[in-house]
């Protein structure tokens, strides 16, 4: 992978990639090993970019699709690693205690939902979040107010 | 708490901190590692599997009767073992110098190398092994005394080489097929990740 690439082609979306991966990862180590994977997919299919969608959603589409296939992978392997209490600390990666908690009740929802409201949350329209999830634009729209009800719940009295 | 959620995460990522990217770096050394690990653990599966079909060889010819080509055969299969166990050796010896790159490159030679030796042993070594087994066995037979008082020397020679062939053929055919089953995805990841660090460099 050129440097050229990685600075002008996936460096301005990295901080999309970085939201979706810590959502699916539980390390620090899997954090960089998912983000390492979808950058190397993007690099990988750019020439099957054929500019019908925008270049962000090609990167949305991307980087849920890794996630998704590592984590269904891991599942699979029956990949569970319990952490030490230094790990834990590391995986606190942001200094943002409302949002880790966030991030916590995200990690708990299905797989489609959690990719759904990460794209709600990046301020994608319903339509584009169709596009990505292969929802019809009113189905995202309900799913994201059931998602809603369901974080508050998983978040009722832990917030700041 | 609706509008919270988004404001949770709005604010969350104000701090410029919280989407620091990890460096690209050291991407294929998991990658390397879990391949080569791969193919190490099936080269060695694969090749252990030739000391049961070893026995079963020698069982199977002795309850037929011919205990002699049925010895005879086990320790050519197990001559195989350790000429393949020696072949895997130079895999161990690799060592990573300079970069993951060059290592793999010095894989795939060792690689290609060792598929080149069995490829020779199996077309030419195969074939004289075999049919000097064979006519060491039958020389004394009456079996064989009706071969060469049946044939000219031309078509005995043609025969030779027709058995030969055929045995070289089936030797190469069986472990094409072996390969191409065993480690045909192990190789064409190996040479996707030489290419990716390639296109890297």
């Amino acid at each position: 992978m050129s440097n050229d690439f990685y600075t002008t082609s996936i460096l301005p979306h990295a901080g999309i990639i970085i939201k979706i991966c810590r959502a699916y990862t539980d390390s620090q180590e899997n954090f960089e090993d998912y983000f390492q994977e979808v950058c190397l997919q993007i690099w990988k299919s750019r020439n099957a970019f054929q500019e019908k969608s925008k270049w962000s959603t090609w990167i949305y589409r991307i980087t849920l699709n890794v996630c998704l296939t590592l984590t269904k992978k891991s599942k699979k392997k029956g990949y569970s690693k319990e952490f030490t209490s230094e790990e834990i600390t590391k995986n606190d990666a942001f200094e943002n205690e409302n949002l880790n908690l966030l991030y916590d009740a995200i990690k708990k929802l299905s797989e489609l939902d959690k990719a759904i409201i990460l794209l709600h949350l990046e301020e994608n329209p319903h339509k584009e979040i169709g596009l990505i999830t292969g929802l019809t634009p009113n189905n995202v729209a309900v799913k994201i107010n059931r998602i809603k009800k369901q974080l508050k719940i998983l978040l009722d009295g832990k917030i700041n | 708490m609706e509008k919270s959620i988004n404001d949770i995460w709005t604010k969350g990522f104000e701090n410029s901190n919280e989407l620091s990217s990890p460096k690209i770096m050291n991407l294929y050394n998991q990658k390397s590692k879990l391949l080569i690990n791969k193919i190490k653990k099936t080269s060695q599966t694969d090749n252990k599997s030739l000391l049961p079909i070893a026995i079963l060889f020698a069982v199977a010819f002795g309850i037929a009767g011919h205990i002699l080509l049925g010895f005879y055969g086990m320790m050519l299969i197990i001559g195989l073992f350790f000429f393949n166990r020696k072949l895997l050796s130079t895999l161990e010896n690799i060592k990573i110098t300079s970069s993951n790159y060059d290592y793999l490159i010095a894989y795939k030679k060792a690689i290609d190398k060792i598929i080149t030796a069995t490829f020779n042993l199996l077309g030419f070594g195969l074939p004289i092994i075999l049919i000097t087994g064979l006519w060491l066995y039958f020389r004394s037979s009456s079996k064989y005394a009706t071969f060469i008082n049946n044939y000219s020397f031309l078509n005995i020679v043609l025969i030779i080489i027709a058995l030969a062939t055929i045995i070289s053929l089936v030797g190469i055919s069986i472990y094409k097929i072996t390969n191409h089953t065993l480690y045909r995805k192990h190789l064409k990841d190996l040479n996707s990740i030489i290419s990716d660090l390639k296109n890297m460099e």
